[in-house]
């Protein structure tokens, strides 16, 4: 009787409200009521009351509080509510989610910086293991090729080599399109480690000897159809063994990654394995120059460590290795996972770390959110605890509420993710990101999330404990005071946040006032000065760079918009460590530790625009006689006295040379602004310049014309068209390039710091609004029996100005003990600069003042009238 | 007044409901709905008895088991119910209360029944 298609229906609607014990007795009282009704009013009689009472029945269930419900509509109706007390206070709601977006997202850009140089492991295998070996032409002597390396099995595990980068140029989509191919051994993806598929094929054509090629992913996009595996192209290049076809093979994947600058390209071309390592070229001056052609990338045994492998293969006597393989002596093996990500770990920690501390500030800031909001629901949380509900009723009410405004703190954590990325993304110099520019990946999707937990998580800890609900102790209150923990919860997560915003805030004043104090220097040159620099391609007679130096400047002077020019041998300005040993340079006897000598026209301080300090700049009579020395030369040859008359004394090609200084310039900044420049003398050209491998031509003009950069180089080439321009630009931004590590720290340090002082205010208008909002009456009754405006105000700033001013005593001493580990990156000032501090410390009290100044205004401006009828 | 607060009219006429019929051990939904119909002169819905049982319950003022499966239940067992102390007291106490509002007003009330 009961198995008819509507007794089904109600027992399932039933089921839906309670369990199958309390369902089959409902089912059981219906049915022994319906079979009593049979025999009284018939079937039909009986099936319209039966209908009637199952509609009933259902209808009332529907009715009730959702514990009696499934798991799916229970979570249906938490979100329901959760969504619609999120409405209640929009503000709140929105103020909320915003902290957490912008905490979020700041870390997870930081992460997505981060994770390739700190977290993220290399696509090769053992890549620690992995080392670029570079050979001087006379270690080569005993082993000439490859295999003379790979037969070194007690230090290698594999050997490969690779050759410079030969450009080609084949027929791309309707235009030319040029390639950079890297010649490789045939074994050097098994060597690397890297999981690329289409090996096999491309080993078995390279060692059947035709020439296959594999293409990047990007370049064979560019050649469209001609770079399809297995077509074949006819090339043109630099070299004569490239005209002729090569069979382009299978297509690198997308993924791949290069090990090195130096090791990429957009394709790949087999090297024979007996390919020599130095190749020797005979000059037409009759010199036979050898160099290095190859370089060798190798896998070491386990155990085996760089040093033991320089040890073991280099013939220069201990303690005299020069930084480079130079004049054919010494092996350099130089790590490749430490040459990709080693430079830029502390960079990524640093920039997680920053990003970590914001979270901090955010968390706090959602604590204090969440503290307000308590206050706010106490009644509602206790009315519905006297109406039924469990204490898990309520926890998971509020849970789904926390997990709503969590995931819209996430997604829009995501989106300022993506934002920060694209802006450091144009601001990040390239080599900051070898590994490829990062991106808004799953890993860092998955910390996101992750991030977002651990906020709410932290901000809901202070919150549950302050507001713990009790309905009947809520009834039986009678005063609406807040308790004290609540009180003391919010002065800690303020104190909190503003500590470690002010922290951050004294580490960018420190790196700000540094950095202009950088800027401010006198690089000891016009900042707009022109300079070039020339290499020459061959060896030139001896003699001829001197007048060909004076014929170029004679020809620069003339150049129309120039108003000088002038010429120093050697280099203005360098990034690198120089691999020679230079010359001990003597002033009186005493040598002038880490001096040079530098040779120069006579019109060169006055063209590039050197301060004179003390006696004159050099003249063309002093030919051979006399030297000019920079700022730091002066100090440290003649220790605070002064340095003209000195004799200057050096030897130069076995000869010993000397000069009277005759005046003291600004030091000239010759490797970067941020570092000591090099103690230098400086002497006129003269005959005894015989040559020089690099020239350095200074030109300045009356304004930034566009072509003076072509129309100087065609000069350059008039004189001697053999010679290679390359360098040239305007020194200021030569001097900026120097110092973008630091210009890149100092942006990242003061965006931070402004970040968390930002959500630090923030968070400060949060606590005095809800101030303001709890004290509506009192502040009413208190402007109606005649508090003033500043009284109003200072009831109303009173709690976030303790909180915040003991947040920054602390953050003040906090930060001042740990600008000591920054000592490295400041410059002209020292840690915990007092004046930095002062600053720190002035622009807080104006944030907090500018915070607590818009909900402050709201309250002063209410009439008390109003403020009762608010409450 | 107790841990559960005052009882509402509904739960005390359920109650007494249950007194009555649990003597007979016949205190289950449909009979409990018949004494109130009968005593009561009104007509309650099923549903809302079931549910004041299912409250009473997790109150603590009733307790329930399952009776035998019953062929004319379409071998279905009863849900069968009965008071506990705390519901007997509860009962006790909210007809006590009455009592004492009621006490003075009969001129003005007359006869209850």
């Amino acid at each position: 009787m009961t198995r008819g298609a509507g007794w089904r229906w109600l027992e399932r609607r039933l089921g839906r409200h309670l369990p199958p014990d309390r369902v089959a007795p409902i089912l059981g009282d219906l049915a022994a009521d319906h079979a009593r009704l049979v025999a009284r009013r018939g079937r039909l009689g009986a099936g319209v009351w039966l209908t009637g009472e199952a509609l009933s029945l259902v209808m009332t269930y529907r009715r009730q509080p959702p514990g009696r419900r499934g798991p799916v509509d229970r979570i249906r109706t938490d979100v329901r509510h959760a969504w619609r007390a999120m409405r209640v206070r929009p503000a709140a709601s929105l103020g909320t989610t915003t902290v957490l977006a912008f905490g979020i997202g700041l870390v997870s850009a930081m992460f997505a910086l981060a994770d390739p140089y700190v977290t993220r492991p290399l696509p090769f295998v053992d890549a620690d293991r992995l080392v670029t070996v570079s050979v001087g032409t006379r270690e080569t002597t005993d082993a000439p090729t490859v295999e003379g390396y790979r037969v070194r099995t007690d230090l290698f595990a594999g050997v490969a080599a690779f050759g410079s980068t030969e450009t080609v140029t084949v027929a791309g989509r309707g235009a030319a399109v040029t390639l950079r191919l890297l010649p490789v051994s045939t074994v050097y993806f098994e060597v690397l480690g890297a999981a690329i598929p289409p090996l096999p094929e491309w080993r078995r054509l390279a060692e059947s000897g035709e020439t296959p090629v594999l293409l990047t992913h990007d370049a064979s996009r560019r050649l469209g159809d001609a770079g399809r595996p297995g077509a074949t192209i006819r090339v043109t290049g630099d070299t004569a063994a490239l005209a002729r076809g090569f069979r382009v093979g299978p297509t690198l994947p997308a993924s791949f990654l290069f090990p090195s600058s130096s090791q990429s390209a957009d394709g790949f071309m087999p090297l024979p394995d007996r390919a020599a390592l130095v190749e020797v070229t005979r000059t037409p001056g009759g010199l036979t120059v050898a160099h290095v052609a190859l370089q060798l990338l190798a896998r070491l045994q386990p155990g085996v460590t760089i040093a033991q492998v320089e040890g073991a293969l280099t013939t220069a006597p201990p303690g005299d290795m020069p930084i480079r393989p130079s004049r054919g002596v010494g092996v350099r093996a130089y790590g490749v996972a430490e040459s990709m990500t080693g430079r830029l770990r502390p960079l990524g920690l640093a920039a997680l770390g920053a990003g970590l501390l914001v979270l901090v500030v955010c968390a706090a800031n959602v604590a204090n959110l969440q503290l307000a909001r308590g206050a706010y629901r106490r009644r509602e949380l206790a009315t519905r605890e006297a109406l039924g509900a469990t204490a898990g009723d309520l926890g998971r009410l509020v849970m789904t509420e926390i997990g709503l405004l969590t995931l819209a703190g996430v997604a829009g954590g995501l989106g300022v993710t993506a934002a920060v990325l694209a802006l450091t993304a144009g601001l990040t110099p390239p080599r900051y990101m070898p590994l490829g520019a990062p991106s808004v990946s799953l890993r860092v999707i998955g910390f996101a999330g992750l991030a977002g937990v651990v906020v709410m998580c932290a901000g809901l800890l202070p919150a549950a404990a302050a507001w713990r609900v009790r309905a009947s102790a809520l009834f039986n209150e009678t005063s609406t005071a807040e308790p004290r923990r609540v009180r003391a919860a919010r002065f800690a997560m303020t104190a909190a946040q503003t500590t470690v915003a002010v922290v951050l805030l004294v580490g960018a004043m420190l790196m700000t006032r540094s950095y202009v104090n950088l800027l401010a220097q006198d690089p000891g040159y016009v900042r707009d000065l022109y300079a070039v620099g020339v290499a020459s391609r061959q060896s030139q007679p001896p003699g001829a760079w001197r007048p060909e130096a004076e014929a170029t400047v004679e020809r620069l002077r003339r150049l129309p918009g120039v108003s000088a020019a002038a010429v120093m041998k050697g280099t203005l300005v360098e990034n690198i460590g120089f691999g020679f040993a230079a010359p001990a340079v003597y002033v009186d006897g005493q040598r002038v530790r880490g001096g040079l000598v530098k040779s120069v026209g006579t019109a060169f301080f006055q063209t590039a625009g050197t301060r004179l300090h003390e006696g004159r700049l050099l003249q063309p009579a002093d030919e051979g006689q006399a030297a000019v020395v920079s700022a730091s030369f002066a100090r440290a040859c003649c220790e605070g006295r002064s340095a003209i008359g000195r004799q200057v004394t050096w030897t130069e090609r076995s000869v010993d040379r000397s000069a009277r200084i005759v005046g003291v310039v600004n030091d000239v900044f010759d490797t970067a602004l941020d570092r000591t420049p090099t103690p230098s003398a400086f002497v006129p050209i003269s005959d005894r310049d015989l040559s020089a491998s690099w020239t350095t031509y200074v030109v300045r003009s009356a304004g930034a014309d566009p072509a003076l950069a072509t129309a100087i180089e065609r000069e350059i080439h008039a004189v001697n068209p053999r010679v290679a321009v390359a360098d040239g630009g305007i020194m200021r931004d030569r001097l900026m390039r120097s110092i973008q590590d630091r210009s890149f720290a100092t942006l990242m340090v003061t965006f931070f710091g402004a970040a968390a002082i930002g959500v630090s205010a923030a968070g400060l208008v949060g606590v005095v609004g809800f101030v303001v909002a709890r004290r509506t009456r009192e502040i009413a009754i208190r402007m109606a029996i005649g508090a003033g405006r500043a009284d109003v105000r200072r009831l109303v700033t009173r709690e976030a100005a303790r909180a915040s001013a003991a947040g920054a005593g602390i953050g003040l001493l906090l930060g001042a003990w740990l600008s000591r580990t920054m000592e490295s990156f400041l410059y002209g000032i020292a840690p915990a600069d007092p004046w930095s501090l002062v600053l720190a410390a002035g622009l807080l009290v104006l944030v907090v003042a500018l915070a607590a100044w818009v909900p402050a205004r709201r309250a002063i401006r209410l009439s008390p009238s109003e403020a009762l009828r608010i409450e | 007044m107790g841990v559960h607060g005052p009882l509402g009219e509904f739960e005390i006429v359920v109650l007494m409901a249950v007194l009555h019929r649990q003597a007979e051990d016949e205190a289950f939904g449909s009979a409990i709905r018949e004494d109130i119909e009968q005593r009561s002169g009104r007509r309650v819905s099923r549903g809302s008895i079931y549910i004041t049982l299912d409250r009473l319950e997790e109150k603590g003022l009733l307790t329930s088991r399952l009776g035998d499966p019953e062929p004319r239940r379409a071998g279905r067992p009863k849900r069968l119910f009965r008071v506990t102390a705390p519901g007997r007291r509860a009962v006790k106490h909210s007809l006590a209360l009455l009592t004492r509002m009621h006490a003075g007003l009969e001129p003005i009330l007359g006869d209850l029944r």
